[in-house]
């Protein structure tokens, strides 16, 4: 049962001014908070058919195309010095007609190190939403450094089971010891891991066996080779070679371009703009 | 009706820190809400596919631009290695043994470039075809030599003859009576393609096995021919990664032509210059003593072989592995690189060095 409690004005007042600012307070968090929010950022990567042809065939043609001296491009890049200012004008002056200035740029790699870079991308790029795409060809190293970096390969011939063989890599020291009687493989290394779970197989009777042994030195792919010569003296020839990638074997050429509105710049031609 | 109770049991001060508590609860609460939210962030590509599928065609130009500067690659390399002090005196050595040695040599290095080759695209397979290079002429008068150099897609093989051998217009194996399975024609619509032995459909003539077959004897079997073709093609796939189920081929002749020139040579042999150093000595002070070294500096586009190059001190031999790096911890290789080698309290009256690089290629230089 409920009674009625005289209450003085000072306490009414107070209770008042409670009550007014816990409403005042619920109000706000009701309208002032949001519930805990989902949020999903979602970013489009549009690659465009035409900017990435245009791109390509650009860098096709300009690799195909003869400079002054009369060589082309790709050639003078391979039998001449490379950083050559001639060079860096006469193709930066052919980008900048065809892309327009900062909308452009063409970098060469040499064995992975960057050689020289021209022209430069649009500051203005990502304000403007222009998406860069880049494309990349490759042109012959010089013979000598291809040969060196490329080609590698070191033989050992005649060969016995147990024998240990050194080899000396562009990338360091390889110590191989062959397995003994009745197998054909490795038995163990040194300065090189060895990569292949099969590293042997049996010395079959009248065969000339052989296997591959996949390793590497440092962090580089090589093979390593060993072929049955002679059967009945149990000799081998054994062959260290250098598996390189095309990308370390060669002048990488890249060129970066901004978006073009293909349909736009048809447009504008056909109306003789 | 309970909070009237206990507002009732609580005096002013009471009723304040329960405020006060109810208040902090509610920013608490505000902060957690406010500041609470799952973001989810996900990128659409879209287009790539078909970006790559049109590169296809650009990417049959760049292999073919890569065939032929490497033909040509080889052929100066070749003249390179006949004579490497005067290209006109390379071209005259090469006139001497066109079609045989240098041939053979340009060819084999030719090969080893192709070899490496692979399209600029992860979702591009470029097949470059086998390669037969024929050097269809070698000139030389009056210091100025000019050879010629074809490359043709070449293949040899024994493969089946189809004008004489047909195959089944459909398949044998799945006919399950004598009726149907001699009712299936030939290829060329003759009838009779398979025969019924009571149990199974066969192939009447079987398909012959031509492919492991050699030259010579090739022709014993009537359905087989020796195939030599001079027009093979490069092929760059476009394979399709998702669902759809397609594969674009782009072709391309392999056939390429290049012609050498002295003048071409020149520039080539001006850029192929052989390995060069300088050798001079450096005082240093370190921990309040003074050392002398002897440094060697080597310019190359390769490094040196440490075994070969030999640093000669008052006549006394040293490998350039005796030498320590001046940058130890750079262990990449650039031109002008420099050597060095503790040379105090030694009196040195004479040093010169021979600079071997990678290919065996030297140079040389005195102190």
């Amino acid at each position: 049962m409920m009674r009625n409690v005289k209450k003085g004005a000072a306490d009414l007042l107070l209770e008042l001014v409670f009550s007014t600012i816990i409403f005042f307070i619920i109000v706000a968090f009701l309208f002032g908070v949001k519930g805990p929010s989902l949020r999903i950022n979602a970013n489009a990567n549009v690659v465009s058919a035409e900017t990435s042809f245009s791109c390509d065939i650009s860098l096709a043609n300009l690799l195909r195309s003869p400079s002054p001296s009369g060589l082309t491009y790709s050639e003078w890049l391979s039998y001449t010095d490379a950083n050559d200012d001639d060079w860096k004008g006469n193709v930066s002056a052919l980008l900048n007609s065809v892309f327009g200035e900062n909308n452009y740029n063409l970098t060469v790699y040499d064995l992975s190190q960057q050689k020289f870079s021209i022209g430069k991308y649009n500051s203005k790029g990502k304000v403007e939403n222009k998406e860069f795409i880049r494309c990349l060809a490759y042109v012959p190293l010089k013979a000598n450094a291809f040969l060196a970096n490329c080609n590698w390969s070191q033989t050992e011939e005649g060969k016995k089971p147990g024998d240990e063989i050194s080899f000396s890599s562009p990338d360091g020291f390889c110590n191989v010891t062959l397995e003994g009687q009745d197998y054909i493989g490795v038995a163990s290394s040194k300065g090189c891991e060895i990569v292949s779970k099969q590293t042997k197989v049996k010395d079959l009777d009248n065969t000339l066996d052989s296997i591959e042994v996949d390793l590497t030195i440092g962090s580089n792919p090589y093979t390593l080779f060993i072929t049955e010569t002679n059967e009945s003296k149990n000799e081998m020839n054994v062959t260290l070679s250098k598996r390189a990638k095309i990308s370390e074997c060669s002048y990488l050429v890249t060129l970066t371009i901004a978006n073009i509105n293909v349909l736009k710049e048809m447009q504008a031609a056909q109306e003789g703009k | 009706m309970a909070l009237f109770k206990l507002h009732k049991r609580l005096n002013k001060k009471g009723q304040g820190l329960a405020f006060a508590a109810v208040l902090v609860l509610v920013i608490i609460l505000y902060f957690i809400f406010k500041y609470h939210s799952d973001v989810y962030e996900f990128t659409m590509t879209a287009g790539e596919d078909r970006a790559v599928m049109m590169s296809s065609f650009a990417e049959v130009e760049k292999a073919k631009i890569f065939v032929q500067d490497a033909l040509k690659e080889a052929g100066y390399a070749t003249l390179w290695n006949l004579n490497r002090t005067n290209a006109s005196d390379a071209f005259k050595q090469a006139k001497a043994a066109c079609m045989g040695e240098f041939q053979n040599n340009v060819s084999a290095l030719f090969k080893a470039y192709l070899d490496k080759y692979e399209a600029t695209h992860p979702a591009l397979y470029t097949v470059l075809p086998n390669y037969k290079v024929e050097v269809t002429s070698c000139s030389w008068s009056d210091g100025n030599g000019k050879i010629e150099i074809s490359a043709y897609g070449f293949y040899e093989g024994c493969e089946i003859n189809l004008s004489k051998y047909s195959y089944p217009a459909y398949p044998c194996e799945f006919r399950d009576s004598a009726e149907d399975c001699e009712a299936v024609p030939f290829s060329n619509n003759t009838a009779g393609a398979c025969a019924w032995n009571g149990t199974n459909c066969n192939q009447k003539i079987s398909e012959p096995d031509c492919e492991s077959r050699t030259e010579s004897n090739c022709a014993n079997n009537p359905y087989c021919y020796w195939k030599t073709s001079y027009g093979e093609n490069i092929n760059v796939v476009h394979f399709e990664t998702e669902n759809r189920i397609y594969m674009l081929n782009a072709i391309s002749n392999a056939h390429v032509d290049v012609v050498l020139t002295t003048s071409e040579a020149n520039a080539y042999y001006k850029a192929e210059e052989l390995p060069k150093c300088n050798l001079y000595t450096k005082n240093e002070t370190q921990d309040s003593q003074k050392i002398s070294w002897l440094v060697l500096q080597y310019w190359d586009n390769l490094a040196p072989n440490k075994d070969s190059t030999i640093i000669y001190i008052n006549s006394e031999s040293h490998p350039l592995n005796d030498f320590t790096e001046v940058d130890p911890n750079d262990n990449q290789y650039i031109d002008g690189k420099e050597y060095k080698y503790n040379i105090t309290g030694k009196q040195v009256n004479s040093a010169n060095a021979t600079v071997v690089d990678q290919n065996g290629y030297s140079g040389s230089c005195i102190l």
